[in-house]
């Protein structure tokens, strides 16, 4: 019931006979460089900040995201309640180049373990190992050194599992360092030797010899195949495991790099068997992310970008177990991938020209205020000039009734002078006319 | 060392398109020697014929879409061969030839060919047949009754256990052991009901088909048929009527699991066999045809893009609600 209730699928792990055997090595002469870190000779009185510089002059890299070990027990330090745990999970299949290690420098990655502990002021450690490992020859014991092995189940991708760590780690924050890592901070403490190597394993059906090799970073990837033994010419060369690793086609002049995990080589078929996709959605229901590749790759095929991000192709960790189950052997999660890079680059795009806009926008805004503002203070000096005007209006009005009153006065003064003068006038003529 | 580069992952499962197709053809075989124990070689000639006809078709059809001519690709043969068994084995050759005529030609190949038909092309077919020829399709011989290779035949006709049920009767041909064996009038492949859950389970741990589709599907037409009878018999006798006559089976093991036609997500899936069972189980009640499955499976095939549409959009629900963490990301 695939799809249904889990989601993901169990692989072949075909880690025998690499695992088990002995880890060789293959050092060139020069490859011991000092730390230059010799203050305290004693280790166990290290304090947590000497143990991170001697991480940075170690110079060592976690082989499993590719960051500086000194950066993460840094970030480590700040938060609380921190949970260190040991990654050999090693989930893909011929890859055992944390788990082998593990076991033969047992005695070094606990060393290595206990000491990001003390870095970090933590109490918990942990070792992680993959669950579903069935054809080992190797007996995976429950505690190693006293530090407990915690075997973490689930198929393919399991570190697309939500709460991989168990129950117990929910309100807990998880460190997860690479063994090899670990291994090469208590060289450091212990040797005071930067990192130089790596641990790879070197298989595949044309490798004579598998195994896992403790080599020196720089070594070309030829002469690595070529000291384990190449029994046949293969076609393909990968470098890291074989569901999420890089092709390569110069192994002549590609070097080995800390975070290089693995080294395979195969002759497989690679003829176009020309399927065509028939719906069968194999795809859709091992997702572990619970996409439906089976559209998302149609959509991706046609650029129908609104369905790409309907679908939520963003969320799409490349694990290539789509690819791994598809019948017609379509090539689902390298074009989903395109898709998703395309979507990015969108987005960015998109983001800058948002950003753009909010500029103009701000520039618009602050135009508008402006104008506003010399609207206002128009509008004022409008007002100022109204109530002026009428004031002097009021003056004015003021002034004409003074005037017509004055006006008025002199007028009734006149009109009484007249009368008298009328009144002398009349006196005058009945005198006039009485005699 | 001639290197190349190749887009991860590296390592592919051994499944392929053909290995799928292949055993779905080895499966169709067994059930054609069935069909010529129980009628004689004419039932294996018949399937040699419909395969012929499909195959010529195949590459005519390919050739006018412009497609590659691939070898390794057997779905028309798939159909050709599930054809027949849906007849019964005294039907004429030119009736086969029309059904997988129509069946590629209308069904399949005007669609896009491979992986894009909307209908079922073997529902399509049978249908297709059904309506056109009812008087052949319909009527089927007595099984171990000698039936000549290319002459037409001259014994006498019986009325399926489908018919009976159909007419609101009881069949009373041979019990549930004869009718489990498929020793009785019906479709020449579709009546061998072990044999067809045989296949099935052979199907099922190959893993080329998934069993919640068929299972689902026969479960809502026996909840049916329990609930509702169509003939004055016990439930639990009704249920195995129901299931054991006409193609029930066959249909829910060869045509309703086909991969093209039915709903991606596994929850989608189970949705749609019941609602096919549904469907099925109504039109026979229902309809005219004693057999209607092709037709339901016809009416259900035009919803699919619908439950896919509106799975899709729950699943999108069920992504961004963070149930998935997307923590700890891989790349």
């Amino acid at each position: 019931m695939s799809g249904l209730f889990s989601r993901g699928m169990v692989l072949e792990q075909v880690k025998e006979p690499a695992l088990s055997r002995d880890l060789r090595s293959f050092l060139l002469p020069d490859s011991f460089v000092e730390t230059g870190f010799d203050k305290i000779s004693d280790p166990s009185l290290l304090i947590p900040r000497e143990i991170l510089e001697i991480a940075r002059r170690a110079e060592i890299i976690d082989e499993r995201d590719g960051v500086p070990l000194y950066e993460k027990l840094l970030r480590a330090m700040e938060q609380e309640k921190v949970m260190i745990v040991a990654d050999a999970i090693d989930d893909e299949p011929y890859v055992s180049s944390q788990l082998n290690p593990l076991f033969k420098l047992s005695q070094q990655a606990v060393g290595g373990l206990i000491y990001a502990a003390k870095a970090v002021d933590s109490r918990d450690i942990q070792i992680a190992v993959y669950k579903n490992l069935y054809d080992l020859k190797l007996h995976i014991p429950n505690t190693l050194y006293g530090v407990k092995i915690k075997r973490i189940t689930g198929k393919y991708p399991v570190e697309a599992r939500e709460r991989f760590m168990g129950k117990d780690s929910r309100d807990q924050n998880v460190l997860l360092v690479g063994v090899c890592a670990l291994i090469h901070l208590y060289r450091a403490v212990h040797m005071k030797q930067k990192q130089t190597s790596c641990f790879i394993t070197v298989a595949g059906n044309c490798v004579g010899n598998p195994m896992n090799v403790e080599v020196t970073c720089g070594v070309r990837v030829m002469q690595v195949l070529e000291r384990c033994g190449l029994i046949d010419d293969p076609t393909r060369i990968i470098l890291g495991g074989p569901m999420s690793g890089v092709c390569i086609t110069d192994p002549e002049h590609r070097k080995v790099e800390p975070t290089t995990r693995a080294v395979l080589a195969f002759k497989t078929d690679t003829r176009d068997m020309h399927y065509q996709c028939v719906g069968c959605a194999k795809c859709t229901n091992v997702c572990p992310q619970r996409l439906a590749p089976v559209y998302l790759y149609k959509a991706s095929k046609t650029r129908h970008v609104r369905l790409l991000r309907t679908l939520d192709v963003k969320d799409c960790i490349g694990c290539g177990t789509c690819s791994y189950v598809c019948p017609a052997k379509l090539d689902l999660t390298a074009e989903i991938l395109r898709a998703k890079r395309m979507i990015n680059e969108l987005d960015v795009r998109q983001n800058r020209t948002l950003l753009e806009q909010k500029k103009a926008l701000e520039l618009v805004q602050a135009q508008q205020a402006q104008e506003e503002a010399q609207r206002k203070a128009e509008e004022e000096a409008q007002l100022a000039e109204k109530a002026r005007a009428e004031e002097e209006a009021l003056a004015a009005q003021r002034q004409r009734a003074e005037d017509l009153r004055l006006a008025q006065t002199i007028a009734d003064r006149a009109a009484g002078s007249l009368a008298a003068t009328q009144t002398d006038n009349a006196g005058r003529s009945a005198e006039e006319v009485a005699p | 060392m001639k290197l190349r580069a190749h887009n991860p992952p590296h390592i592919r499962s051994k499944e392929t398109s053909k290995t799928v197709m292949d055993d779905i053809l080895l499966v169709l075989i067994a059930l054609y020697l069935m069909a010529s124990y129980y009628y004689g070689p004419r039932a294996a000639v018949l399937g040699l014929w419909s395969a012929a006809i499909a195959i010529l078709c195949d590459i005519i059809c390919k050739k006018l879409l412009g497609h590659k001519i691939n070898v390794r690709e057997h779905s028309s043969i798939v159909t050709a061969l599930i054809i027949p068994l849906l007849l019964p084995a005294t039907v004429d050759y030119t009736i086969v030839a029309a059904a997988v005529l129509f069946a590629l030609l209308v069904v399949k190949f005007p669609f896009g060919g491979v992986g894009h038909n909307l209908f079922n092309p073997a529902a399509g077919g049978f249908a297709f047949v059904a309506i056109c020829f009812p008087a052949q399709v319909f009527s089927y011989p007595m099984p171990l009754e000698k039936i000549e290779i290319f002459e037409k035949f001259t014994g006498n006709f019986v009325y399926s256990a489908a018919y009976t049920l159909k007419a609101g009767g009881v069949p009373s041909l041979g019990g549930l052991l004869e009718m489990l064996l498929g020793n009785m009038p019906g479709p020449m492949g579709a009546t061998n009901v072990l044999v067809v859950l045989t296949c099935l389970v052979y199907l099922a741990v190959r893993g080329t088909v998934r069993l919640l589709t068929p299972v689902c599907f026969m479960a809502s037409c026996a909840v049916q048929a329990w609930i509702f009878p169509r003939a004055p018999i016990e439930p639990l006798s009704s249920v195995m009527y129901e299931l054991c006559s006409g193609a029930l089976i066959f249909g829910a093991v060869f045509m309703i699991t086909e991969p093209v036609t039915s709903p991606k997500r596994a929850g989608a899936q189970a949705v749609y066999a019941v609602f096919a069972g549904v469907i099925t189980m109504l039109f026979r009640r229902f309809g005219v045809f004693e057999e209607p499955l092709a037709f339901a499976l016809l009416f259900c095939n035009a919803l699919v893009p619908s439950f896919d549409y509106f799975y899709e959009l729950l699943m999108r629900r069920v992504r961004r609600c963070g149930i998935v963490s997307i923590q700890n990301k891989k790349a």
